[in-house]
């Protein structure tokens, strides 16, 4: 394995990432038919953390920085999302572009491609979209190069999450 | 001829209502890979020492198995230690995204990362569980009644491809017919090959029959199994394979379609050495 330079970023969606935009609930929460649906649906674990995204605007950041980092490592890049399912919704183009896997857990796949890419970005976020999902409105972000000149590109990539309100909480 | 070899397919049904009572996950999800652990072992066990050496993957896949993990009732991690321990060859990613066409979407990702010049083995499994036993999953106005069940397909690499895997997305509203448009179209330069669909309700298979009507297709087994998600187009081959032994090479175009449009279409290969292992239909007890 080439020696690979890692660049790391943590942050967290700090308020609604479109300001002054109106936003639809978009539970898409599956139908609950009967009383053991409900039952079940009554003990699942939930998560304590605001709802400040919908599946429409997660699915646009994704895309959104997915095509920047496409722009600033051409050709040679791979890319790795967290995504949980149920999506609720078509993924946009550039998810399913052949260098992208979407995953439930991303940690396995990153030990297998670190130096064995040439740029592995990866995004593993836990953004709340409906009250079922479990997490804190986290982000993060890292790139495991087998070059070690990444850091500008990185930066340009990581200044690209103030636009949604992302940031050190 | 395809360069990807179907080595075997093996297919444990699952009953619809699982539980009497519904367990924890991690109860669940224990019992589900032992089932899973099993099913790999009596494929892999069939190979020699050299050919599992050659097992490079083992990808996961699902379409209706989210919530547990969604939710935090259960992990991948913990859900892929319950898998390999002390066991080789088992799964150790698990793919959901891409619905009822994530088998397609792996093999991608495999075969971009992982090519080499040697013959190697993949293994793909799908598996879906009703583990809340949710109304929702049983039965459904866009699919009817599901099927449910593990499946494992061990699949040889052997050369370079091209185009023996497309994995779109319908660009339309009406992702079953663009789905079934570009399996004509794939399929019109393809001599000899039988395709292997997803299982769907009459009304379904209708338009097939209206689109696909110069292809060769294996029976729609909805009547049989419900529809079994990505489960369907192996089972497909599977059963008419067990049914009437094959006696020289075959090709079939594995297909399936996702409920938001994502497809998947495999040129496969099956010859008279492919095993198939049709189980007996198994609940909790």
């Amino acid at each position: 394995m080439s020696s690979v330079a890692k660049h790391e970023y943590v942050g967290h969606l700090l308020s609604v990432p479109f300001n002054n935009k109106p936003s639809a609930a978009l539970a898409r929460c599956m139908p609950l038919s009967n009383d053991s649906d409900f039952a079940i649906f009554t003990d699942l674990p939930c998560s304590d953390a605001p709802v400040l995204i919908n599946f429409i605007e997660h699915y646009q950041i994704l895309n959104e920085l997915v095509l920047l980092a496409n722009e600033l490592w051409p050709k040679e890049l791979t890319i790795l999302i967290r995504i949980s399912m149920p999506g609720g919704m078509r993924l946009p183009a550039s998810l399913l572009a052949n260098n992208v896997l979407l995953m439930q857990d991303i940690k396995p796949e990153i030990d297998k491609l670190a130096g064995k890419v040439s740029h592995l970005l990866t995004i593993d976020d836990n953004f709340i979209r409906y009250q079922l999902e479990q997490g804190h409105n986290q982000i993060a972000i890292n790139l495991h190069s087998v070059s070690n000149n990444q850091q500008v590109n990185f930066s340009k990539f990581i200044s690209k999450l103030r636009h949604f309100n992302i940031g050190a909480q | 001829m395809s360069v990807l070899t179907v080595k075997a397919i093996a297919f444990q049904p699952l009953k619809q209502r699982l539980f009497s009572q519904t367990p924890s996950s991690n109860t669940s999800f224990e019992w589900l890979a032992t089932l899973l652990v099993q099913q790999t072992n009596s494929i892999t066990s069939k190979l020699s020492a050299s050919e599992q050496l050659k097992i490079n993957r083992h990808f996961l896949c699902s379409t209706m198995i989210d919530l547990p993990f969604t939710t935090g009732d259960i992990s991948w991690s913990k859900v892929a230690s319950m898998l390999n321990q002390n066991e080789k060859n088992q799964a150790d990613t698990f793919i959901n995204a891409y619905e009822c066409a994530s088998w397609g979407f792996s093999l991608r990702h495999y075969l971009q990362h992982d090519q080499q010049n040697t013959p190697q083995f993949l293994l793909v499994s799908i598996i879906d569980a009703n583990v809340f036993d949710l109304e929702f999953w049983r039965y459904n106005e866009n699919w009817h009644e599901s099927g449910f069940g593990i499946t494992t397909v061990l699949l040889e690499v052997n050369g370079q491809m091209t185009d023996e895997l497309l994995t779109q997305c319908a660009t339309t509203h009406n992702a079953m017919a663009e789905f079934a448009t570009v399996i004509r179209r794939h399929a019109a330069n393809k001599k000899g090959v039988t395709l292997a669909m997803p299982f769907f309700p009459e009304h379904i298979q209708e338009m097939f029959n209206k689109l696909l009507v110069n292809q060769t297709r294996l029976p729609d087994l909805h009547a049989q199994w419900g529809h079994c998600f990505g489960s369907d187009p192996w089972l497909s081959i599977l059963s008419h394979c067990q049914e009437s032994p094959i006696l020289k090479e075959q090709e079939f175009l594995a297909c399936s379609l996702a409920l938001n449009g994502y497809f998947s279409i495999a040129q496969i290969k099956v010859t008279p050495q492919t095993q198939f292992i049709l189980q007996e239909v198994k609940g909790y007890e």
